[in-house]
Protein backbone atom coordinates (compact mmCIF):
# COMPACT_ATOMS: atom_id res chain seq x y z
CA UNK A 1 0.00 0.00 0.00
CA UNK A 2 1.33 3.65 -1.00
CA UNK A 3 2.14 5.52 2.46
CA UNK A 4 1.34 9.20 1.68
CA UNK A 5 1.29 10.51 5.67
CA UNK A 6 4.45 12.76 6.08
CA UNK A 7 5.01 13.69 9.53
CA UNK A 8 5.78 17.25 10.60
CA UNK A 9 6.83 16.46 13.92
CA UNK A 10 8.88 18.36 16.77
CA UNK A 11 9.04 19.19 20.68
CA UNK A 12 5.99 22.12 21.13
CA UNK A 13 7.65 25.79 19.95
CA UNK A 14 10.87 24.23 17.57
CA UNK A 15 9.50 25.28 14.38
CA UNK A 16 6.57 23.17 13.59
CA UNK A 17 4.50 26.44 12.56
CA UNK A 18 7.25 28.09 10.71
CA UNK A 19 7.60 24.65 8.75
CA UNK A 20 3.71 24.22 8.02
CA UNK A 21 3.45 27.72 6.63
CA UNK A 22 7.07 27.68 4.80
CA UNK A 23 6.12 24.32 2.54
CA UNK A 24 2.31 25.92 2.27
CA UNK A 25 3.83 28.53 0.48
CA UNK A 26 6.15 26.35 -1.56
CA UNK A 27 3.30 24.13 -2.56
CA UNK A 28 0.86 27.02 -3.71
CA UNK A 29 3.88 29.38 -4.86
CA UNK A 30 1.60 32.05 -5.28
CA UNK A 31 3.55 35.38 -5.03
CA UNK A 32 1.23 36.50 -2.44
CA UNK A 33 1.53 35.24 1.11
CA UNK A 34 -0.68 32.12 2.08
CA UNK A 35 -3.04 33.26 4.46
CA UNK A 36 -1.49 31.50 8.08
CA UNK A 37 -5.43 31.24 8.63
CA UNK A 38 -6.12 29.11 6.26
CA UNK A 39 -2.82 26.88 5.86
CA UNK A 40 -4.85 23.27 4.57
CA UNK A 41 -2.31 22.07 5.78
CA UNK A 42 -3.88 19.48 8.63
CA UNK A 43 -3.78 19.44 11.99
CA UNK A 44 -4.73 15.78 11.52
CA UNK A 45 -2.38 13.85 13.97
CA UNK A 46 -4.13 15.26 17.38
CA UNK A 47 -8.03 16.76 16.74
CA UNK A 48 -10.85 14.65 18.66
CA UNK A 49 -12.93 15.35 15.12
CA UNK A 50 -11.22 13.20 13.23
CA UNK A 51 -10.75 10.15 15.77
CA UNK A 52 -14.63 10.52 16.16
CA UNK A 53 -15.24 11.22 12.16
CA UNK A 54 -13.00 7.90 11.78
CA UNK A 55 -14.47 5.43 14.11
CA UNK A 56 -18.34 6.39 14.04
CA UNK A 57 -18.31 6.75 17.51
CA UNK A 58 -17.61 9.56 20.48
CA UNK A 59 -14.19 8.98 21.33
CA UNK A 60 -14.43 11.31 24.33
CA UNK A 61 -16.37 8.43 26.02
CA UNK A 62 -13.52 5.72 25.43
CA UNK A 63 -10.64 5.84 28.68
CA UNK A 64 -7.16 7.19 27.13
CA UNK A 65 -6.08 3.23 27.33
CA UNK A 66 -9.20 2.04 25.15
CA UNK A 67 -8.27 5.14 23.14
CA UNK A 68 -4.71 5.51 22.06
CA UNK A 69 -4.29 1.95 20.56
CA UNK A 70 -7.00 3.48 17.94
CA UNK A 71 -5.18 6.70 16.58
CA UNK A 72 -2.43 4.65 14.45
CA UNK A 73 -5.60 2.83 12.94
CA UNK A 74 -7.28 5.60 12.27
CA UNK A 75 -3.91 6.99 10.63
CA UNK A 76 -3.93 3.82 8.79
CA UNK A 77 -7.40 4.59 7.54
CA UNK A 78 -7.02 7.86 6.47
CA UNK A 79 -4.13 7.02 4.57
CA UNK A 80 -5.62 4.52 3.01
CA UNK A 81 -8.19 6.77 1.59
CA UNK A 82 -5.28 9.46 0.65
CA UNK A 83 -4.69 9.97 -2.83
CA UNK A 84 -1.74 12.53 -2.48
CA UNK A 85 0.49 13.23 0.42
CA UNK A 86 -0.59 14.54 3.54
CA UNK A 87 1.26 16.98 6.00
CA UNK A 88 0.61 16.58 9.62
CA UNK A 89 1.89 18.10 12.39
CA UNK A 90 2.47 16.26 15.47
CA UNK A 91 3.97 16.97 18.89
CA UNK A 92 3.35 13.32 20.30
CA UNK A 93 6.77 11.51 21.08
CA UNK A 94 7.22 8.64 18.98
CA UNK A 95 6.13 6.04 20.99
CA UNK A 96 5.16 2.07 21.00
CA UNK A 97 2.29 1.39 22.90
CA UNK A 98 1.25 -1.66 25.13
CA UNK A 99 0.28 -3.62 22.15
CA UNK A 100 3.54 -3.67 20.30
CA UNK A 101 2.26 -1.19 17.91
CA UNK A 102 3.21 2.62 17.20
CA UNK A 103 1.58 5.30 17.61
CA UNK A 104 2.08 6.79 14.66
CA UNK A 105 2.20 4.56 12.27
CA UNK A 106 4.93 3.82 10.46
CA UNK A 107 3.93 1.28 8.16
CA UNK A 108 1.48 4.15 5.95
CA UNK A 109 4.26 7.09 6.70
CA UNK A 110 6.12 8.01 4.33
CA UNK A 111 8.65 9.86 5.51
CA UNK A 112 9.13 12.33 8.73
CA UNK A 113 10.37 15.89 8.88
CA UNK A 114 11.76 16.01 12.55
CA UNK A 115 12.59 19.79 14.05
CA UNK A 116 14.79 20.59 16.65
CA UNK A 117 15.55 23.02 18.74
CA UNK A 118 18.01 24.55 21.28
CA UNK A 119 16.04 23.68 24.68
CA UNK A 120 17.28 26.56 26.18
CA UNK A 121 15.04 28.73 23.65
CA UNK A 122 12.10 26.38 23.51
CA UNK A 123 11.97 27.30 27.12
CA UNK A 124 11.83 31.03 26.19
CA UNK A 125 9.33 29.96 24.01
CA UNK A 126 6.76 27.70 26.09
CA UNK A 127 6.82 30.27 29.03
CA UNK A 128 5.31 32.85 26.84
CA UNK A 129 3.26 30.28 24.87
CA UNK A 130 1.84 29.12 27.78
CA UNK A 131 2.67 32.40 30.50
CA UNK A 132 4.16 30.80 33.13
CA UNK A 133 7.46 31.12 34.76
CA UNK A 134 10.80 30.59 32.60
CA UNK A 135 11.09 28.11 35.61
CA UNK A 136 7.85 25.86 35.04
CA UNK A 137 8.98 25.73 31.56
CA UNK A 138 12.20 24.39 32.40
CA UNK A 139 10.29 21.43 34.66
CA UNK A 140 7.97 20.92 31.83
CA UNK A 141 11.24 20.30 29.80
CA UNK A 142 12.48 17.47 32.08
CA UNK A 143 9.18 16.11 32.45
CA UNK A 144 9.01 12.50 31.99
CA UNK A 145 4.89 12.55 31.94
CA UNK A 146 4.86 15.24 30.13
CA UNK A 147 1.44 15.25 28.15
CA UNK A 148 -0.29 18.12 26.04
CA UNK A 149 -4.11 18.44 26.49
CA UNK A 150 -3.64 15.47 29.30
CA UNK A 151 -6.40 13.42 29.63
CA UNK A 152 -8.99 14.15 32.81
CA UNK A 153 -11.65 11.96 33.93
CA UNK A 154 -13.56 15.12 34.49
CA UNK A 155 -14.09 16.95 30.98
CA UNK A 156 -13.14 16.67 27.64
CA UNK A 157 -10.54 18.15 25.35
CA UNK A 158 -11.02 19.29 21.87
CA UNK A 159 -7.31 17.90 21.54
CA UNK A 160 -5.88 14.30 22.13
CA UNK A 161 -3.86 13.65 24.72
CA UNK A 162 0.02 13.97 22.94
CA UNK A 163 2.20 12.44 24.96
CA UNK A 164 5.67 14.22 25.33
CA UNK A 165 8.25 12.90 27.38
CA UNK A 166 11.29 15.32 28.56
CA UNK A 167 12.85 17.48 25.94
CA UNK A 168 15.79 14.86 25.20
CA UNK A 169 13.21 11.57 25.43
CA UNK A 170 11.00 13.66 22.55
CA UNK A 171 14.59 14.24 20.57
CA UNK A 172 16.10 10.60 20.71
CA UNK A 173 12.31 8.60 20.43
CA UNK A 174 12.00 10.10 16.92
CA UNK A 175 15.59 10.58 15.63
CA UNK A 176 16.19 7.08 16.90
CA UNK A 177 13.45 5.11 15.19
CA UNK A 178 14.73 3.20 12.08
CA UNK A 179 11.49 2.44 11.33
CA UNK A 180 10.49 5.52 10.17
CA UNK A 181 12.67 7.59 7.29
CA UNK A 182 13.26 10.90 9.02
CA UNK A 183 15.37 14.54 8.34
CA UNK A 184 16.23 16.16 10.97
CA UNK A 185 16.59 19.55 10.78
CA UNK A 186 17.86 22.44 13.53
CA UNK A 187 15.65 25.29 13.99
CA UNK A 188 18.39 27.10 14.11
CA UNK A 189 19.53 26.53 10.71
CA UNK A 190 16.29 27.24 9.49
CA UNK A 191 16.89 30.68 10.78
CA UNK A 192 20.36 31.38 10.07
CA UNK A 193 20.93 29.22 6.44
CA UNK A 194 17.46 29.14 5.26
CA UNK A 195 17.93 28.73 2.01
CA UNK A 196 20.11 25.28 2.39
CA UNK A 197 18.08 24.21 4.75
CA UNK A 198 14.61 24.54 3.51
CA UNK A 199 16.22 23.35 0.30
CA UNK A 200 16.75 20.38 1.76
CA UNK A 201 14.03 19.86 3.20
CA UNK A 202 12.20 19.95 0.39
CA UNK A 203 14.45 17.65 -1.77
CA UNK A 204 13.60 15.22 1.30
CA UNK A 205 9.98 16.04 0.55
CA UNK A 206 10.48 14.72 -3.09
CA UNK A 207 9.02 18.28 -4.13
CA UNK A 208 10.05 20.01 -7.51
CA UNK A 209 13.17 21.82 -7.34
CA UNK A 210 12.86 25.74 -8.60
CA UNK A 211 15.39 27.95 -6.99
CA UNK A 212 12.32 30.69 -7.27
CA UNK A 213 9.65 28.64 -6.17
CA UNK A 214 12.41 28.49 -2.46
CA UNK A 215 12.93 31.77 -2.54
CA UNK A 216 9.21 33.11 -2.67
CA UNK A 217 8.67 30.53 0.23
CA UNK A 218 10.89 31.43 2.27
CA UNK A 219 10.49 35.17 1.30
CA UNK A 220 6.57 34.53 2.38
CA UNK A 221 7.21 32.50 5.52
CA UNK A 222 9.42 35.00 6.40
CA UNK A 223 9.28 36.30 10.41
CA UNK A 224 8.02 39.24 9.42
CA UNK A 225 5.45 38.53 7.13
CA UNK A 226 4.03 36.48 9.71
CA UNK A 227 4.11 38.41 12.55
CA UNK A 228 2.40 41.20 10.30
CA UNK A 229 -0.35 39.18 9.31
CA UNK A 230 -0.66 38.15 12.72
CA UNK A 231 -0.76 42.24 13.73
CA UNK A 232 -3.21 42.41 10.96
CA UNK A 233 -5.69 39.62 10.99
CA UNK A 234 -4.64 37.85 14.56
CA UNK A 235 -3.05 34.23 14.21
CA UNK A 236 -5.99 31.14 14.93
CA UNK A 237 -3.29 29.17 16.79
CA UNK A 238 -2.07 31.70 19.31
CA UNK A 239 -3.42 30.50 22.75
CA UNK A 240 -6.20 32.71 24.30
CA UNK A 241 -3.94 34.38 27.14
CA UNK A 242 -0.75 34.54 25.04
CA UNK A 243 -0.29 38.26 23.43
CA UNK A 244 1.75 37.18 20.04
CA UNK A 245 2.48 33.91 18.55
CA UNK A 246 4.99 35.01 16.57
CA UNK A 247 7.03 36.93 19.01
CA UNK A 248 10.29 37.10 18.22
CA UNK A 249 11.59 34.28 15.91
CA UNK A 250 15.15 34.59 17.58
CA UNK A 251 18.20 32.33 17.95
CA UNK A 252 19.62 32.74 21.03
CA UNK A 253 17.08 34.59 22.97
CA UNK A 254 17.91 32.46 26.49
CA UNK A 255 20.72 34.91 26.64
CA UNK A 256 19.30 38.02 27.51
CA UNK A 257 16.02 35.78 29.40
CA UNK A 258 17.55 32.88 31.44
CA UNK A 259 19.60 33.40 34.81
CA UNK A 260 22.77 31.48 34.90
CA UNK A 261 20.53 28.36 37.74
CA UNK A 262 17.95 28.39 34.66
CA UNK A 263 20.66 27.43 32.07
CA UNK A 264 22.98 25.02 34.57
CA UNK A 265 19.56 23.48 35.30
CA UNK A 266 18.82 23.12 31.19
CA UNK A 267 21.88 21.28 30.47
CA UNK A 268 22.09 19.86 33.01
CA UNK A 269 18.69 17.92 31.99
CA UNK A 270 19.71 17.59 28.93
CA UNK A 271 23.42 17.66 28.16
CA UNK A 272 23.53 14.06 25.96
CA UNK A 273 21.27 15.30 23.03
CA UNK A 274 22.26 19.08 23.27
CA UNK A 275 25.91 18.28 22.63
CA UNK A 276 24.66 15.57 19.65
CA UNK A 277 23.08 18.72 18.02
CA UNK A 278 25.89 21.25 18.67
CA UNK A 279 23.70 23.25 21.51
CA UNK A 280 27.10 22.73 23.49
CA UNK A 281 30.28 21.10 23.64
CA UNK A 282 31.50 18.18 25.37
CA UNK A 283 31.88 20.09 28.80
CA UNK A 284 28.47 21.44 28.55
CA UNK A 285 29.57 24.60 27.79
CA UNK A 286 26.73 26.67 25.22
CA UNK A 287 28.17 27.30 21.63
CA UNK A 288 25.16 29.26 20.17
CA UNK A 289 25.34 32.67 21.52
CA UNK A 290 23.72 34.71 19.41
CA UNK B 1 -30.55 -13.61 27.49
CA UNK B 2 -30.16 -14.64 24.09
CA UNK B 3 -32.00 -15.20 20.57
CA UNK B 4 -35.77 -14.47 20.75
CA UNK B 5 -35.54 -14.14 24.55
CA UNK B 6 -38.58 -11.66 25.58
CA UNK B 7 -38.39 -7.92 26.07
CA UNK B 8 -38.46 -7.64 29.27
CA UNK B 9 -38.51 -3.55 29.35
CA UNK B 10 -40.38 -1.08 27.23
CA UNK B 11 -39.52 3.08 26.59
CA UNK B 12 -40.30 5.67 24.05
CA UNK B 13 -38.00 7.89 22.26
CA UNK B 14 -38.06 9.63 19.57
CA UNK B 15 -41.46 8.54 18.59
CA UNK B 16 -40.97 5.25 18.90
CA UNK B 17 -41.63 2.72 21.25
CA UNK B 18 -38.29 1.30 22.34
CA UNK B 19 -38.47 -2.53 23.33
CA UNK B 20 -35.28 -3.77 25.10
CA UNK B 21 -33.75 -6.88 26.87
CA UNK B 22 -31.56 -4.92 29.35
CA UNK B 23 -32.86 -1.61 30.97
CA UNK B 24 -32.20 1.96 30.34
CA UNK B 25 -32.60 3.78 33.35
CA UNK B 26 -32.51 6.97 31.11
CA UNK B 27 -35.50 6.44 28.57
CA UNK B 28 -38.78 7.37 29.47
CA UNK B 29 -40.34 4.53 30.11
CA UNK B 30 -43.78 3.52 28.88
CA UNK B 31 -45.40 2.20 25.65
CA UNK B 32 -47.85 4.01 23.06
CA UNK B 33 -50.03 1.59 21.40
CA UNK B 34 -50.02 4.45 18.22
CA UNK B 35 -46.14 4.28 17.47
CA UNK B 36 -44.14 2.44 16.04
CA UNK B 37 -41.46 -0.09 17.86
CA UNK B 38 -37.65 -0.63 17.80
CA UNK B 39 -36.26 -3.66 19.15
CA UNK B 40 -32.73 -4.13 20.82
CA UNK B 41 -31.80 -7.51 21.66
CA UNK B 42 -28.48 -9.28 22.63
CA UNK B 43 -27.49 -11.82 20.13
CA UNK B 44 -24.61 -14.67 19.91
CA UNK B 45 -23.52 -13.59 16.79
CA UNK B 46 -24.68 -10.62 14.89
CA UNK B 47 -26.28 -11.22 11.29
CA UNK B 48 -24.46 -11.94 8.17
CA UNK B 49 -23.48 -9.28 6.54
CA UNK B 50 -25.07 -8.22 2.55
CA UNK B 51 -23.13 -8.70 -0.12
CA UNK B 52 -22.72 -5.14 -1.05
CA UNK B 53 -21.55 -3.95 2.36
CA UNK B 54 -18.95 -1.40 1.96
CA UNK B 55 -16.12 -0.74 5.01
CA UNK B 56 -16.48 3.00 6.03
CA UNK B 57 -14.43 3.67 8.85
CA UNK B 58 -12.05 1.68 10.46
CA UNK B 59 -14.54 -0.48 12.55
CA UNK B 60 -17.91 0.65 10.55
CA UNK B 61 -19.60 -1.19 7.88
CA UNK B 62 -22.67 -0.32 5.78
CA UNK B 63 -24.78 -0.88 2.97
CA UNK B 64 -29.07 0.13 2.91
CA UNK B 65 -30.66 -0.43 5.57
CA UNK B 66 -27.37 -2.10 7.58
CA UNK B 67 -24.93 -0.55 9.55
CA UNK B 68 -22.52 -2.16 11.45
CA UNK B 69 -20.21 -1.05 14.23
CA UNK B 70 -17.26 -2.31 16.79
CA UNK B 71 -16.69 0.04 19.52
CA UNK B 72 -12.96 -1.07 20.54
CA UNK B 73 -13.57 -4.31 22.59
CA UNK B 74 -16.86 -3.30 24.22
CA UNK B 75 -20.07 -3.92 21.59
CA UNK B 76 -20.48 -4.56 18.38
CA UNK B 77 -23.62 -3.73 16.94
CA UNK B 78 -25.66 -4.05 13.76
CA UNK B 79 -28.58 -1.48 13.35
CA UNK B 80 -31.16 -3.32 10.98
CA UNK B 81 -34.13 -1.33 8.73
CA UNK B 82 -34.32 1.33 11.20
CA UNK B 83 -36.38 -1.23 13.45
CA UNK B 84 -33.70 -3.17 15.04
CA UNK B 85 -30.36 -2.48 16.99
CA UNK B 86 -28.94 -6.02 17.47
CA UNK B 87 -25.92 -5.95 19.87
CA UNK B 88 -22.87 -8.61 20.96
CA UNK B 89 -20.95 -7.06 24.12
CA UNK B 90 -17.85 -8.47 24.12
CA UNK B 91 -16.82 -9.75 27.46
CA UNK B 92 -16.32 -7.74 31.11
CA UNK B 93 -17.92 -5.21 29.71
CA UNK B 94 -20.33 -3.35 31.56
CA UNK B 95 -23.81 -2.94 31.33
CA UNK B 96 -23.29 1.33 31.27
CA UNK B 97 -20.77 1.32 28.86
CA UNK B 98 -22.95 -0.58 26.22
CA UNK B 99 -25.91 1.88 26.31
CA UNK B 100 -23.71 4.84 26.01
CA UNK B 101 -22.74 3.34 22.50
CA UNK B 102 -26.77 2.03 21.56
CA UNK B 103 -28.14 4.84 22.24
CA UNK B 104 -26.42 7.03 20.58
CA UNK B 105 -23.99 5.79 17.29
CA UNK B 106 -27.20 2.87 17.20
CA UNK B 107 -29.88 4.87 18.11
CA UNK B 108 -28.81 7.11 15.50
CA UNK B 109 -28.32 5.13 13.04
CA UNK B 110 -31.68 3.97 13.43
CA UNK B 111 -32.93 6.87 13.00
CA UNK B 112 -31.21 7.74 10.01
CA UNK B 113 -32.52 4.70 8.45
CA UNK B 114 -36.19 6.16 8.93
CA UNK B 115 -34.81 8.69 6.71
CA UNK B 116 -34.81 11.66 9.88
CA UNK B 117 -31.66 14.22 9.60
CA UNK B 118 -30.03 13.60 12.75
CA UNK B 119 -27.99 16.64 13.86
CA UNK B 120 -24.79 16.08 16.12
CA UNK B 121 -26.22 18.51 18.37
CA UNK B 122 -28.50 19.95 21.46
CA UNK B 123 -32.22 21.06 21.36
CA UNK B 124 -33.71 23.33 23.08
CA UNK B 125 -37.56 24.72 23.43
CA UNK B 126 -37.17 28.74 23.54
CA UNK B 127 -40.51 30.75 23.43
CA UNK B 128 -42.44 27.84 21.66
CA UNK B 129 -39.72 27.50 19.15
CA UNK B 130 -36.33 24.87 19.24
CA UNK B 131 -32.96 26.35 18.74
CA UNK B 132 -29.95 23.67 18.34
CA UNK B 133 -26.81 24.24 19.27
CA UNK B 134 -24.48 22.64 17.29
CA UNK B 135 -20.22 21.84 17.26
CA UNK B 136 -17.60 19.99 17.85
CA UNK B 137 -17.04 16.93 20.67
CA UNK B 138 -15.94 19.13 23.63
CA UNK B 139 -17.04 22.52 22.73
CA UNK B 140 -19.82 22.65 25.15
CA UNK B 141 -23.17 21.53 23.85
CA UNK B 142 -24.72 19.41 26.78
CA UNK B 143 -22.88 22.40 29.14
CA UNK B 144 -24.64 24.90 26.81
CA UNK B 145 -28.12 23.20 27.43
CA UNK B 146 -27.75 22.01 30.92
CA UNK B 147 -27.44 26.18 31.23
CA UNK B 148 -30.48 26.45 29.41
CA UNK B 149 -32.35 24.21 31.37
CA UNK B 150 -31.68 25.29 34.88
CA UNK B 151 -32.83 28.47 33.24
CA UNK B 152 -35.99 27.26 33.16
CA UNK B 153 -35.85 26.57 29.33
CA UNK B 154 -37.15 22.68 28.30
CA UNK B 155 -34.31 20.04 26.38
CA UNK B 156 -35.71 18.50 23.66
CA UNK B 157 -32.68 15.85 23.05
CA UNK B 158 -28.63 15.89 23.93
CA UNK B 159 -26.31 14.87 21.57
CA UNK B 160 -28.42 12.61 18.73
CA UNK B 161 -30.92 15.50 17.64
CA UNK B 162 -33.51 14.11 14.92
CA UNK B 163 -35.14 16.58 12.45
CA UNK B 164 -38.53 15.34 10.83
CA UNK B 165 -39.93 16.65 7.37
CA UNK B 166 -41.85 19.42 9.22
CA UNK B 167 -37.95 20.74 10.56
CA UNK B 168 -39.18 19.94 13.62
CA UNK B 169 -37.35 18.29 16.26
CA UNK B 170 -38.61 15.13 17.92
CA UNK B 171 -37.89 14.47 21.75
CA UNK B 172 -35.14 12.33 22.46
CA UNK B 173 -33.88 10.57 25.78
CA UNK B 174 -34.98 12.77 28.92
CA UNK B 175 -31.27 12.96 30.54
CA UNK B 176 -28.26 15.25 29.40
CA UNK B 177 -24.58 13.58 29.46
CA UNK B 178 -22.19 16.41 31.82
CA UNK B 179 -18.57 16.00 32.67
CA UNK B 180 -18.03 16.71 35.93
CA UNK B 181 -15.92 20.06 35.83
CA UNK B 182 -19.07 21.09 33.92
CA UNK B 183 -21.84 20.30 36.21
CA UNK B 184 -19.56 21.49 38.85
CA UNK B 185 -19.67 25.08 36.87
CA UNK B 186 -23.63 24.83 37.00
CA UNK B 187 -23.70 23.89 40.69
CA UNK B 188 -25.13 21.08 39.64
CA UNK B 189 -24.71 18.34 42.38
CA UNK B 190 -23.27 14.98 40.83
CA UNK B 191 -23.66 12.80 43.92
CA UNK B 192 -25.93 10.23 43.43
CA UNK B 193 -26.10 10.09 39.76
CA UNK B 194 -25.21 7.57 37.24
CA UNK B 195 -21.92 7.68 35.51
CA UNK B 196 -22.08 6.94 31.77
CA UNK B 197 -19.07 4.78 32.20
CA UNK B 198 -17.22 3.34 35.18
CA UNK B 199 -14.36 5.15 34.76
CA UNK B 200 -14.92 8.51 33.41
CA UNK B 201 -16.49 11.42 35.89
CA UNK B 202 -19.46 11.78 33.35
CA UNK B 203 -22.67 11.84 34.73
CA UNK B 204 -26.88 11.65 33.30
CA UNK B 205 -28.69 14.61 34.17
CA UNK B 206 -32.02 14.09 34.82
CA UNK B 207 -33.94 16.51 32.65
CA UNK B 208 -37.29 15.62 34.88
CA UNK B 209 -39.74 18.18 34.21
CA UNK B 210 -37.36 20.05 31.98
CA UNK B 211 -37.78 17.85 29.30
CA UNK B 212 -40.06 18.87 26.53
CA UNK B 213 -41.74 15.82 25.12
CA UNK B 214 -43.35 17.40 21.54
CA UNK B 215 -41.99 18.11 18.70
CA UNK B 216 -41.28 21.89 17.81
CA UNK B 217 -40.33 23.37 14.93
CA UNK B 218 -36.88 24.68 14.68
CA UNK B 219 -36.22 28.07 14.42
CA UNK B 220 -32.37 28.63 14.65
CA UNK B 221 -29.20 26.65 14.40
CA UNK B 222 -26.33 27.94 16.55
CA UNK B 223 -22.80 26.76 15.42
CA UNK B 224 -20.50 26.79 18.71
CA UNK B 225 -17.08 27.91 17.90
CA UNK B 226 -14.03 28.70 19.93
CA UNK B 227 -11.92 31.77 19.63
CA UNK B 228 -9.16 33.49 21.16
CA UNK B 229 -11.35 36.70 21.97
CA UNK B 230 -13.44 37.10 25.74
CA UNK B 231 -15.73 38.26 23.42
CA UNK B 232 -18.95 36.12 22.31
CA UNK B 233 -20.29 36.83 19.03
CA UNK B 234 -23.32 35.54 16.78
CA UNK B 235 -23.60 36.31 13.31
CA UNK B 236 -26.01 34.93 10.41
CA UNK B 237 -24.10 32.55 8.12
CA UNK B 238 -25.74 32.25 4.91
CA UNK B 239 -25.46 30.53 1.65
CA UNK B 240 -22.47 27.73 1.16
CA UNK B 241 -21.39 28.51 4.63
CA UNK B 242 -24.49 27.62 5.60
CA UNK B 243 -25.40 24.27 4.08
CA UNK B 244 -21.93 23.63 5.16
CA UNK B 245 -22.44 24.41 8.78
CA UNK B 246 -25.48 22.27 9.08
CA UNK B 247 -23.25 19.09 6.80
CA UNK B 248 -21.00 19.34 8.87
CA UNK B 249 -22.59 18.80 11.89
CA UNK B 250 -24.74 16.03 10.75
CA UNK B 251 -24.38 13.05 13.50
CA UNK B 252 -21.96 10.73 11.82
CA UNK B 253 -21.45 12.19 8.55
CA UNK B 254 -19.88 9.06 7.27
CA UNK B 255 -22.63 6.89 8.57
CA UNK B 256 -24.96 8.41 5.64
CA UNK B 257 -23.37 7.35 2.50
CA UNK B 258 -22.72 4.21 3.60
CA UNK B 259 -26.37 3.97 4.14
CA UNK B 260 -27.24 4.99 0.51
CA UNK B 261 -28.81 8.13 1.82
CA UNK B 262 -26.51 10.61 0.19
CA UNK B 263 -29.32 12.04 -2.38
CA UNK B 264 -31.98 11.91 1.01
CA UNK B 265 -29.14 14.06 2.79
CA UNK B 266 -28.56 16.22 0.83
CA UNK B 267 -32.56 17.23 0.30
CA UNK B 268 -32.75 17.12 3.70
CA UNK B 269 -30.18 19.57 4.26
CA UNK B 270 -31.57 21.90 1.60
CA UNK B 271 -34.85 21.87 2.68
CA UNK B 272 -33.52 22.65 6.34
CA UNK B 273 -31.50 25.28 4.96
CA UNK B 274 -34.67 27.05 3.57
CA UNK B 275 -36.30 27.11 6.81
CA UNK B 276 -34.25 27.74 9.54
CA UNK B 277 -31.53 30.56 10.32
CA UNK B 278 -27.87 29.19 11.09
CA UNK B 279 -25.79 31.04 13.22
CA UNK B 280 -22.00 31.24 14.17
CA UNK B 281 -21.60 31.82 18.01
CA UNK B 282 -18.20 32.38 19.07
CA UNK B 283 -17.13 32.24 22.68
CA UNK B 284 -13.46 32.53 24.32
CA UNK B 285 -11.35 29.18 23.80
CA UNK B 286 -10.51 29.24 27.89
CA UNK B 287 -12.17 30.31 30.53
CA UNK B 288 -16.06 29.42 31.93
CA UNK B 289 -18.09 31.82 30.34
CA UNK B 290 -21.18 30.28 30.66
CA UNK B 291 -23.84 32.84 31.64
CA UNK B 292 -22.27 35.33 29.02
CA UNK B 293 -22.59 32.61 26.38
CA UNK B 294 -26.27 32.20 27.42
CA UNK B 295 -27.91 35.38 28.11
CA UNK B 296 -26.67 35.70 23.91
CA UNK B 297 -27.83 32.85 22.68
CA UNK B 298 -31.07 33.55 25.00
CA UNK B 299 -31.57 37.19 23.73
CA UNK B 300 -31.00 36.50 20.42
CA UNK B 301 -33.79 33.12 20.37
CA UNK B 302 -36.26 35.36 21.83
CA UNK B 303 -35.57 38.84 19.98
CA UNK B 304 -34.98 38.06 16.16
CA UNK B 305 -37.58 38.16 13.60
CA UNK B 306 -38.90 34.74 11.77
CA UNK B 307 -36.35 33.64 9.12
Amino acid sequence: MERRIVWLASYPKSGNTWLRIFLANYLDSTEAPVDVNDLRLGNSSFSRTIFDDALGFDTGDLTPEEFTPLRPVVYRWINNNLREPMYAKTHDACDQLGNGDWLMAPDVTDKVVYLVRNPLDVAVSMANHNQSTIDVAIKNLGAADNVLAKHKPTRLSQQVPQRQGTWSQHVQSWVQNELFTTCVIRYEDMNLSPHKTFAQITKFLGLPSDPHRLQLAIRNSAFDVLSEQECRAGFKERPQKTERFFRKGKVGDWKDVLSESQVTKVISDHQTVMQQFGYVNSNGTPLFTQ
Amino acid sequence: MTGDSAFSYSYRAYGYNLKSDIPFAQLLPGVDPFLDTITIRRVETLPEAPDDLQQIGPYAYASANYLALQVHELVDFVALDGKTLLYCPHPNSDQASLQVFLLGSGLGALLMQREFLVLHGNSVEIDGACIVCVGPSGVGKSTTAAGLMKRGFRVLSDDVCAVNSKSQIVPGIPHLKLWQEAAEGLQLETEGLSRIRPELAKYRIPMDDAFCANPIAIKTIYLLTPHQSDAITCDTITGHSKFSALRNNTYRLRYVQGLGLGAVHFRQLTELAKTVTVKRVQRPSSGFHLDRLLDVLVADAQGQEQH
